[in-house]
């Protein structure tokens, strides 16, 4: 998509929550839609559709690319949920990896076929732009080692990855998930997403030491924009636009370092005060976020009363900045047992409501 | 004791192998082993709890931290055992069921540990069934709950009512910590704390056990 589209779909002044997860549990079979691509396509436009975007997303389920991945490998299914490696993975295994039929995940089949559906009435005239979606290749390793945080402050300490076992394991299981990361991305860009909505919720200060940081390592260059930057090589060669989307506990070092990666949106979490995060963003790309639904579910904390200021204080200081923003969620809504319409009436007063008393 | 704030500066720098080297030292000096926990160990491991607390250091330095008292620990726990020296108390902790997050958990075993606590830590996916078993095994004080997902939180109440059922609900604390929890969710729940941080679920827990 031409980056005018992103840029005038925030001038709109429209909000957008990333809500399928939402939609899609307001059916009697949601498990069976996951495994049905033309069934998914339309919860994707429903969902779309009922916030009035043009933005027809998935759900933000960041568990397909271990679960591909492992299986591949030959990893019991059962076990994968809660598979770390201890030792680098076998060389023939990472090539396979590298050279794996994503498709044969029934739930990545499901997505590209969803995505495949939209794209082809996108083509046809339709309104609704297929996005995928993906975890980012740092987050992904963080969900294979038992305890990734240590070899990764090693490293930022001058280790070598053939100096410690537990670093030279880091080191090849970034390699693995870069391999998984872009398999995964392509299945989705050749089925047709526009957009890749990139996820890399563990590049937060829970996995590196600002400390460390402000010392000099250029940690968080290896591990997470170096990644980054050739997935979005990739993006590039394909036409395809990038989504970046981080919601953890951020310094301005690292959101400012995200520029470099050149996203079309940058979402953020509630962590980050998006008026701050502006001056570090370059203009060019739409802020996206940051209501604070993971906590939609309490009225006492985020009472639907209060809904209007909180949109207000986004929007009335990013407009004086005069940054592009979209106001929308800090990650997927999630559809919680019982709180179901609790949410949704949040989600609902935050697309349509006025400024309240501000 | 110069040795033992030696042993809590390295510990709290990380040098596992320093604090190692000095805590075998301060054995071998005949310093009891009560003091080496407390004084050396377990005082640094306080210090780096509290500029935790303060965001002067952050999740890596304190697993570091965390990693050098272990290993002092571990050296030092023969000598523990033989001078009758006991946990503080004993917490049964766990990341609830269908929920496969442990950085938030882990920290508050470090910080419970850090506090002379006994934890047995039950890992990921931990469903009320093994909760119930586990306090008929271990009889801890306190039983603590993590969720880091909305979809997941719910399963903290499914295991208070399985503890009731089981009869052991008042035998036991319950905690409970994760990023979509707040204090109306704990009372909602029955349970009997919430804590935001894990220095902070470090405190609450002697609060508890004393």
């Amino acid at each position: 998509m031409d980056r005018s589209f992103y840029l005038s779909l925030a001038a709109s002044g429209k909000r957008l929550p990333v809500a399928t997860h939402l939609v899609l549990h307001e059916k009697s079979d949601p498990e069976a839609i996951l495994l049905d691509g033309k069934r998914l396509a339309e919860v994707m436009l429903e969902t779309a559709r009922r916030f009035d975007s043009p933005l027809a997303l998935p759900i933000m389920d960041l568990t397909l690319e271990k679960d591909v991945m492992l299986r591949t490998m030959g990893v019991a299914a059962a076990a994968i949920p809660t598979y770390h490696f201890h030792d680098k993975p076998d060389p023939a295994l990472v090539a396979k990896v590298a050279a794996m039929d994503v498709l044969g995940s029934p739930r990545i089949k499901a997505n590209c076929d969803s995505l495949a559906a939209i794209a082809k009435a996108f083509a046809a005239g339709g309104k609704e732009v297929p996005i995928g979606m993906s975890i980012g290749p740092f987050s992904l390793m963080t969900k294979l080692m038992k305890d990734p945080i240590t070899p990764i402050y090693m490293a930022g300490s001058g280790v070598a990855p053939e100096d410690d076992d537990e670093v030279g394991l880091l080191a090849s299981l970034m390699d693995l998930c870069e391999k998984t990361v872009h398999a995964c991305v392509l299945a989705q860009i050749k089925a047709g997403a526009k957009a890749i909505f990139l996820c890399e919720p563990a590049a937060n200060l829970v996995y590196f030491s600002p400390k460390q940081i402000a010392e000099g390592g250029t940690v968080y260059q290896t591990f997470v924009i170096e990644p980054n930057l050739r997935l979005k090589a990739l993006f590039n060669q394909h036409g395809t636009d990038l989504i970046f989307h981080d919601c953890g506990s951020l310094t301005p070092e690292m959101i400012a370092s995200f520029a470099v990666l050149d996203p079309v949106i940058i979402s953020f979490g509630s962590p980050v005060k998006l008026w701050e995060a502006e001056p570090l963003v370059p203009k060019t790309t739409v802020l996206y976020g940051n209501l604070p639904t993971k906590k939609f579910y309490s009225d006492e904390e985020v009472p639907l009363s209060g809904i209007p200021d909180l949109v207000c204080e986004i929007e009335s200081k990013l407009k004086a900045s005069g940054h592009p923003f979209i106001i929308g969620s800090e990650c997927d809504v999630l559809s919680m047992p019982g709180y179901e319409k609790t949410i949704m009436a949040k989600v609902m007063a935050f697309t349509t409501c006025g400024c309240g008393s501000k | 004791m110069a040795i033992l704030d030696d042993i809590s500066t390295f510990l709290q720098k990380g040098k596992a192998k320093e604090v190692k080297e000095l805590v075998q030292q301060a054995i071998d000096q005949g310093i009891a082993a009560k003091s080496i926990l407390e004084d050396g160990l377990m005082a640094g491991m306080n210090i780096i709890g509290g500029k935790f607390k303060r965001n002067e250091v952050y999740v890596p330095e304190v697993l570091i931290a965390a990693r050098a008292m272990n290993q002092g620990t571990a050296l030092l726990k023969p000598y523990l055992v033989t001078a009758g020296v006991k946990a503080t108390g004993k917490v049964i902790l766990g990341t609830v069921k269908g929920d496969l997050h442990d950085i938030g958990k882990n920290l508050v075993r470090m910080m419970m540990e850090g506090k002379g606590l006994e934890v047995i830590d039950l890992g990921v996916d931990v469903s009320a069934e093994k909760f119930v078993a586990a306090v008929h095994e271990h009889k801890p004080q306190i039983v603590a709950l993590s969720a880091l997902l909305t979809t997941t939180m719910n399963e903290m109440k499914t295991v208070i009512e399985a503890l009731e059922a089981a009869g052991v609900r008042k035998q036991v604390k319950v905690m409970i910590g994760g990023a979509p929890i707040t204090d109306s969710f704990c009372a909602s729940i029955g349970a009997d704390a919430y804590t935001a941080d894990a220095a902070s679920a470090g405190d609450k827990a002697i609060e508890l056990v004393s």
